[in-house]
């Protein structure tokens, strides 16, 4: 590296403009708050990311082998096919049936065909929300896919969702977050998104609760006099208990 | 040369060999070793994360991300260049990650809120309340900034480091460091409307 200017060592002012430099002493003062982090919590941080990494990757061998598996099983019944069909050998499954290929006994290619991965449906009133990720392998209709934990997750599917206009399962997300991460930074966010979906879909007692748990939160908030005039807008209502109407 | 080998000689030469000791511990995972690290180093961290952030509410957050991946990575700490610079090159990513997050964030707390009534006027003036608004703004506008004009206005202004100081953190010259500086400072004006800093056609008109 190469300096082109004389070193000035620290004659030079780092700020010259007077309203600035106010500004930066000011920013300066700032105290800081009593922080809560330990050491003990921050091996119990790395300790999570690392089983989590762990079981991602088991998740994808897992995903892996079933998919070998599932491939092998269908080359094995194509074979048998093939060998109890005398036009089997050259039935392919995109050739168009004839008279002749298909044997009333033989089943078409498309029915022997392993399912296509699907969306994996969560019971309606369950707290998970079913988001659309597609599982990377077939699998079973029983199998559920791990449920996301940590904030940055649940703040991307609750994106996704709210993209494709699936309402319900932002409004579940979100709810998640709020609840399991509820000192991050996204749970601000969640809250007044919450309070919006919740507002549309006519939730108005639940949207109240979202809007005044974000007041509660952060009070000092220079949003605070939007959501405010949101909370007027849905009209008086009865008293909150965390995001829940307390009738 | 080994890693092991490397560490030896620094801490044979280094003037803080306790601290390079500390460091070959952690880096064993010895719990004791990390809460020393830890007690030694998180309050110039989350100092400086304040600083880089004006957000007291994400401190703890950021604190724990930069000692998990500080804890994560000490293999690649290699003894050349102070503990200290290293932690604050983790913890710059880490608060330059912060701040692409919160853009991203702000940007849909305004879809989310400010649909119906967003040119309403301004709660009364109390002025608490109104500094804190500056502030906010002042913040607002910092995260505007480029990453690395940020980076060198935060060392210099904000944490009053000195050129030469700045230059060794951040791993630029000074002259470079001098222009981001005054750089930022144009443009933060610019951004809070505020004058423009004096002299700035002249040459150093000091302050």
């Amino acid at each position: 590296m190469i300096d082109v200017l004389p070193r000035r060592g620290d004659g030079e002012p780092a700020v010259t403009s007077p309203e600035l430099a106010a500004l930066v002493e000011r920013a300066r003062a700032q105290t800081l708050p009593p922080l809560l982090t330990t050491v003990a919590s921050v091996r119990a941080a790395a300790m999570h990311r690392r089983q989590r990494r762990s079981m991602w990757a088991g998740v994808g061998l897992l995903a892996a082998a079933v998919g070998v598996l599932a491939l092998g099983l269908r080359g094995r019944q194509v074979d048998r096919r093939s060998a109890a069909s005398p036009a089997g050998a050259a039935m392919s499954s995109e050739a168009p049936l004839t008279g002749e290929a298909s044997a009333p006994n033989v089943p078409s290619e498309r029915t022997a065909a392993p399912a296509q991965p699907a969306e994996i449906e969560l019971p309606a009133q369950s707290q998970t929300p079913s988001v659309g990720l597609r599982p990377t392998a077939p699998v079973g209709p029983t199998a559920r896919k791990p449920v996301p934990t940590s904030a940055d997750e649940l703040v991307r599917l609750a994106e996704v969702a709210m993209a494709e206009n699936r309402r319900g399962d932002a409004i579940a997300v979100l709810t998640q977050l709020v609840r399991s991460h509820g000192a991050s930074p996204a749970a601000r966010t969640a809250l007044l998104d919450l309070g919006r979906l919740l507002r549309d879909a006519g939730r108005r007692d639940e949207a109240r609760c979202a809007y005044r748990s974000w007041v509660a939160r952060w009070p000092g908030d220079g949003m605070r006099a939007d959501v405010e005039r949101a909370l007027d807008a849905l009209g008086d209502g009865p008293a909150c208990r965390g995001l829940r109407p307390h009738r | 040369m080994g890693l092991s080998a490397t560490l030896d000689v620094a801490l044979a030469d280094a003037p803080d060999a306790v601290v390079l000791g500390i460091i070959t511990a952690a880096r064993r995972g010895d719990a004791a070793a990390q809460a020393e690290l830890f007690a030694r180093h998180h309050p110039r961290v989350a100092r400086h994360i304040l600083r880089m952030t004006g957000d007291a509410a994400s401190v703890d957050d950021l604190v724990q991300e930069v000692f998990v991946a500080a804890f994560g990575s000490l293999g690649s700490f290699r003894g050349e260049s102070q503990f200290d610079t290293w932690l604050h090159t983790i913890t710059s990513n880490k608060v330059r990650n912060w701040w692409d997050a919160r853009r991203r964030r702000e940007a849909r707390e305004r879809r989310a809120v400010f649909e119906a009534d967003r040119d309403a006027a301004a709660t009364g003036p109390d002025e608490t309340l109104e500094q804190r608004q500056q502030l906010q703004a002042f913040y607002t506008a910092l995260g505007e900034l480029p990453d690395k004009l940020r980076e060198a206005f935060t060392a210099r202004a904000i944490e009053h480091m000195s050129l030469e100081d700045a230059s060794a953190l951040l791993g630029v010259p000074i002259s470079t460091l001098s222009y981001r500086t005054r750089r930022a400072e144009e443009l933060l004006c610019q951004a809070l409307g505020l004058p423009p800093p004096p002299g700035r056609g002249d040459k150093e008109g000091g302050a």
